[in-house]
Formats: C-alpha cells, sequence, structure tokens
C-alpha cells in the first residue's frame, strides 16, 4: 500500500526536522549560561557492592596506556572523583567470585561544551558515571 | 557444523521449490527470463538478551522470487559481556558488534492470508563478516566470517513485503542465545 511508503517519508521527515540543531543566533535572556569555562567535573563510579571492598583502577585514557589516575577500594556502590574535562576515562574494578576474578571494564569521556547565547559563549558539562557493575 | 546443516537444508528445500515451479511455467523460453527490481530494507533482530538494527539494499527477481542483499547489521548500544581472558580470570567488556552481510534469501509456497493480503514462506542467509569493539581498550572481540540462516514467512502490504522470520545468529557471545526473531520491512523500488 502506498500509504505505508507515505508514512516512512513522512516519519523520515520529521527525524531529519527533529535532528536539526537550534539557531546559533538565538537568544534567550532567562537562560542560565555559565561563561566561566568548566575544566573540571565529576566522575562517578557505579560497582557491585562487596563486603571485603572492591579494588578499583582509574586510567587516562585506554587501559593499554596505563596512566594510572586513581587507585583505590570502594566499599559502596558509587564514589565520586572531582577530574579534569576532557579527558576519556577507563575503569577497572576487581571482583573475587569464587576461584575467578572478573574485572569489569566501562570508559567515557568527560567533555564540556559551550554554545552562543545572546553573544556570550555559555559552557556546560556533564558528570558521568561509569557503570561496572556486574552482569546478573 | 548445526548452522551448516541449516545452511544446506535451506538451501535445497529453497532449490527444490524452485525447480517445481521451472517446471511448473512450463517452457525453457521462460525459464532464463529475470524481472529484477531493486530493493531496500530495514529491520531488526531481537532476542531477551540482544538487539541489532539491520539496514540493506539489493534487487530481488520477481520470477523465481529470489533476491539478494547487502546488508549491514548493528548493536546500537554497549552490552556489557564477559569473555574468559585465562583460566581464572573473565573480563566484563562493553561491547559493540557489526555484521557487514550478503543476505540471500527466496520467497517461496505462495498464499492467502485475507482477499487483500499475500503471503509467502522465506528462507536464506545472511553471511557475512562479524566484528566489534569494546570501550576502554584497543583489544576487539573475535572477529570472523558467520553464515546466519534464516526461516520465517513474509507478508505482500501491496508495496512492502513484512518479513518475520527466525534467525540463528551466532554472535560469539556464551551469555547471549543464538537464537533471534527478525523482523523486517523489505521494499522493491518498482517504477
Amino acid at each position: 500500500m502506498n500509504w505505508i511508503k507515505r508514512c516512512i517519508v513522512v516519519l523520515l521527515s520529521l527525524i531529519t526536522a527533529a535532528s536539526c540543531t537550534p539557531d546559533e543566533n538565538s537568544c534567550d535572556p532567562n537562560l542560565i549560561c555559565t561563561t566561566i569555562s568548566i575544566d573540571s567535573n565529576w566522575v562517578n563510579l557505579s560497582i557491585t557492592e562487596q563486603l571485603s571492598g572492591v579494588p578499583i583502577i582509574l586510567y587516562n585514557g585506554n587501559l593499554e596506556n596505563n596512566l594510572i589516575v586513581v587507585r583505590d577500594t570502594l566499599y559502596s556502590d558509587s564514589h565520586d572523583y572531582y577530574l579534569p574535562t576532557g579527558i576519556r576515562y577507563t575503569a577497572e574494578a576487581y571482583y573475587r567470585s569464587g576461584p575467578n576474578i572478573i574485572i569489569a571494564v566501562d570508559s567515557k569521556k568527560l567533555t564540556t561544551e559551550s554554545f552562543t547565547n545572546c553573544d556570550d559563549t555559555c559552557y556546560e558539562s556533564d558528570e558521568i558515571t561509569l557503570d561496572l557493575v556486574l552482569i546478573e | 557444523m548445526i548452522r551448516v546443516l541449516y545452511f544446506f537444508l535451506f538451501s535445497l528445500c529453497a532449490t527444490v521449490t524452485y525447480a517445481q515451479e521451472i517446471d511448473s511455467a512450463g517452457t525453457t523460453e521462460t525459464k532464463f527470463k529475470l524481472n529484477v527490481v531493486p530493493t531496500i530494507s530495514a529491520g531488526m533482530h531481537v532476542n531477551f538478551q540482544d538487539f541489532y538494527l539491520d539496514f540493506g539494499a539489493g534487487a530481488y527477481d520477481q520470477k523465481s522470487r529470489i533476491g539478494a542483499q547487502l546488508s549491514c547489521s548493528f548493536r546500537p548500544f554497549y552490552k556489557k559481556v564477559q569473555i574468559h581472558q585465562q583460566s581464572n580470570i573473565i573480563r566484563q567488556w562493553k561491547e559493540k558488534k557489526y555484521l557487514v552481510s550478503l543476505d540471500l534469501y527466496k520467497r517461496l509456497l505462495k498464499f492467502h492470508l485475507s482477499n487483500t493480503l499475500n503471503s509467502s514462506f522465506l528462507t536464506g542467509a545472511k553471511s557475512g563478516y562479524l566484528f566489534g569493539d569494546y570501550l576502554g581498550t584497543r583489544e576487539r572481540p573475535k572477529a570472523g566470517l558467520t553464515i546466519n540462516p534464516f526461516v520465517g514467512f513474509s507478508i505482500w502490504l501491496n508495496g512492502i513485503n513484512l518479513d518475520v522470520t527466525y534467525l540463528f545468529f551466532n554472535d560469539r557471545l556464551a551469555s547471549v542465545p543464538n537464537s533471534r526473531l527478525m523482523f523486517s520491512l523489505n521494499i522493491p523500488i518498482t517504477p
């Protein structure tokens, strides 16, 4: 049926329209704008709690770079570190499971983005969570 | 081994039915006539553990009802997987995977679901190269060639085929079953 084809075309058009970025020259005086560049933010490590504690290692970049930022043992299911932005962080958590050791790995980049509002450059940065929770 | 048997079984079924259709067509003059139209497709294959999106483009011969298309399937998110690295060390990675495949399929035994809905069985295989990556490392999942047979049915919605098939897809993960359901919209581009 041709209506299905029409529906697909309409759907694709809507997706294209929705993906458009807002006008770069827009001005919203009520918008909260941080004009000071954000150079650090929180990196949250989320783990599966173990009584004996979970050793973690936080790296700058990939594991292979071996640039250790933090080496710690966590006794609760999450912990935050305040670290510089613009860097990819990779974390390892070491779990004991019977005779096995399970090493959980996750990685994300802590970014800062900027945009223009009423001729001001605004900065925003979202904290990241590295999910080292074991598969159930 | 089971995969290979599946593939041969489906190929055999497809070939036998194809032969019967040619015989019923009668003459050798019509035997080699092709009526090929380009096709595009979009779909997904899922089970309770995993989900892949699938897009493809190819050609379909309306006479023999055989089609081929180049497809790209991928998991659109990073999935936690556990891989035995050494005898007592297991790595839990976040993994994304991709499959670039050549899909061969045949629609057979046309039947009517209602006055307006035509339907047929569908069988084929997605054969291609499976590869992927892990977050936070340069290490990669084991890549390689794979043959993934599928069988199911197809509903002709007067312009679009809605294919619903069982797909045997081995993505080399012990924690994910190989059985999947594949849903696909296959659109022949007719002038």
